[in-house]
């Protein structure tokens, strides 16, 4: 046996079956390798088409049902019971509302921050409360929609010698309104009267005016802190570009001129005057004063809004300039009438506006107007409840265009935008 | 000069290389085997192709509907189902599956709005 074993077998055999088993090596790592990037490739694409899915599926279910996640909260969604998890994390921007959604499988994460509009199924075209006074309508005014007026209601009026020359008063039909308007929702501001007073939110990335030369901020995700520029006292912005998860506030007043460039960001002060030919889509929050300058083309969605706490709310909006987004008026105080819109020829706001005083109309509504009244100041005279050639035209704006809503819950939720 | 250097190989080394060729050759086969089997990815290919063109064409249209497409080797089909009972919101299951073995290849689900 010994001997056998000892015995050798003549030629290379060894040699051979190592070069051999060398070549069968690499073939066989080479097929491994191949089902191993096929299976990768295959499995992360249709879970990347699976985790898609499940996203828009959770944003088709929000738009639908916006209670679902209200802002400032977090709820994970089984969509389908079957585990398919999506993680929806909502909280207010503004009048607009920003949900983060997120779904996962194994390492893959998928995440999308999108902001959402309210949505009102009310075909109101204007709410006027009824302080026991007539609407009047004179030259070719036309308002296109329904209609919640006092109970005296509607008449063609008569103003220097000439009256109502319309086809109708009122395309839609009419009910009868409450003595006040209805009420914002409490929730609606709230999360945003601390930027007022300058107090902002522990998860907030402050940057002093000062700090801003040295570091200057352009573009910030909505995925990082908002990043708050506070300045102290009064600020003109210019020659500036901002855009994103910026939040501009000023103790004073603010100024923007045209060579600012604003996309998605807040602006809050006591004051905010925006200068003439300012374009740009961002949300104004004054508490004392607003005024939007001549040819000024806020693109959507921009908020013009004063609320203001103790004194009078007024906004002025310049000839020529569009606002599209929504208008709101509103204070404490108990003298509403004090509260002011007042609109310069040509203008036109589209959206939900919301004037918890009275409007001085001129140019065109395209969406609902809610109102306590109308003023009209000619040299003349001065008319209560008057309007002339005055446009308040529901139907004009684009189907499903999202606002906010007056109210506590909007129906619906309406697509804005995907951000970065 | 090669007797020299090749003495020869005793049996044990040669039963050893023949072991490990017949081991690698035996790896070969099954890897091959599996990859040969995965090749029914090219019919889930075909299956992904012909789902998602059925889902962006009523995306498209905004027309969710049930659907049932034949097509050489598989059913494309589309069902929908009421959305957590929601009257607006459905479910709209799109599927292959191979019609040979009614095996199902691959599956969409999507929650869609229907007025």
């Amino acid at each position: 046996m010994f001997y056998f074993f000892r015995n050798k077998v003549s030629g290379g055999a060894l040699y051979y079956a190592i070069v051999v088993l060398l070549l069968l090596s690499l073939v066989s790592s080479g097929f491994i390798l191949l089902n191993r990037l096929w299976f990768q490739e295959n499995v992360l694409f249709f879970q990347y088409t699976a985790l898609n899915d499940r996203l828009d599926s959770a944003d088709e279910w929000l738009k639908i049902q916006p209670g679902l996640v209200e802002p400032d909260e977090t709820k994970n969604l089984d969509l389908y019971g079957d585990s398919s998890l999506v993680t929806l994390e909502a909280k207010s921007w503004g009048l607009l509302r920003l949900v983060k959604s997120s779904a996962r499988w194994n390492s893959l994460t998928i995440q999308r921050t999108t902001l959402y509009s309210a949505l009102s199924n009310d075909p109101r075209a204007l709410y006027l409360s009824d302080k026991n006074k007539f609407l009047s309508l004179v030259g070719k005014c036309v308002i296109n929609g329904d209609c919640s007026l006092p109970a005296l209601g509607i008449r063609a009026g008569e103003m220097d010698g000439g009256t109502f020359t319309g086809k109708t008063m009122v395309d839609g039909q009419i009910f009868q309104s409450e003595k006040y308007l209805p009420p914002l929702s409490y929730n609606l501001l709230q999360p945003w009267r601390s930027y007022w007073n300058q107090q902002f939110r522990p998860t907030d990335s402050i940057v002093g005016a000062n700090d801003l030369v040295r570091h200057p901020v352009s573009a910030v995700s909505f995925n990082s802190p908002t990043k708050v520029i506070n300045y102290p006292k009064s600020a003109v912005l210019q020659n500036i570009a901002l855009t994103g998860n910026i939040i501009v506030v000023a103790k004073d007043t603010i100024t923007i001129l045209p060579s600012a460039q604003l996309k998605d960001v807040l602006v809050f002060a006591n004051t905010i005057i925006v200068s003439n030919d300012v374009t740009g889509a961002f949300q104004l929050f004054a508490r004392s004063r607003l005024s939007i300058g001549e040819r000024c083309m806020l693109h959507y969605p921009s908020f013009a809004v004063c609320f203001a706490q103790q004194n009078t709310a007024k906004v002025t909006i310049g000839k020529n300039s569009t606002v599209i987004g929504g208008t709101l008026i509103d204070s404490k105080t108990e003298s509403l009438a004090a509260n002011r819109l007042e609109m310069s020829d040509g203008c036109r706001l589209t959206g939900t506006v919301y004037v918890n005083g009275e409007v001085s109309f001129s140019g065109r509504i395209h969406g609902s107007l809610y109102c306590n009244g109308f003023y009209l100041e000619t040299p003349r005279a001065y008319y209560e409840n008057f309007l002339k050639d005055a446009v308040i035209d529901l139907n004009s704006r684009e189907a499903g265009f999202g606002s906010f809503v007056v109210g506590d819950m909007p129906d619906e939720l309406k697509f804005v935008k995907r951000c970065l | 000069m090669l007797k020299k250097t090749l003495k020869g190989s005793t049996i044990v080394e040669v039963v050893t290389g023949v072991l490990l060729i017949a081991l690698g050759m035996a790896l070969s086969i099954v890897v091959f085997t599996r990859t040969m089997e995965n090749s029914n990815l090219y019919v889930k290919h075909q299956a992904v192709n012909a789902v998602n063109e059925l889902v962006i064409r009523q995306e498209k249209a905004m027309k969710y509907r049930p659907v049932e497409i034949d097509t050489a080797n598989m059913r494309i089909s589309s069902s929908l189902v009421s959305f957590k009972g929601n009257q607006h919101l459905q479910v709209i299951t799109y599927s292959a599956v191979l019609i040979a073995s009614s095996k199902p290849i691959y599956e969409r689900k999507l929650i869609k709005r229907i007025e």
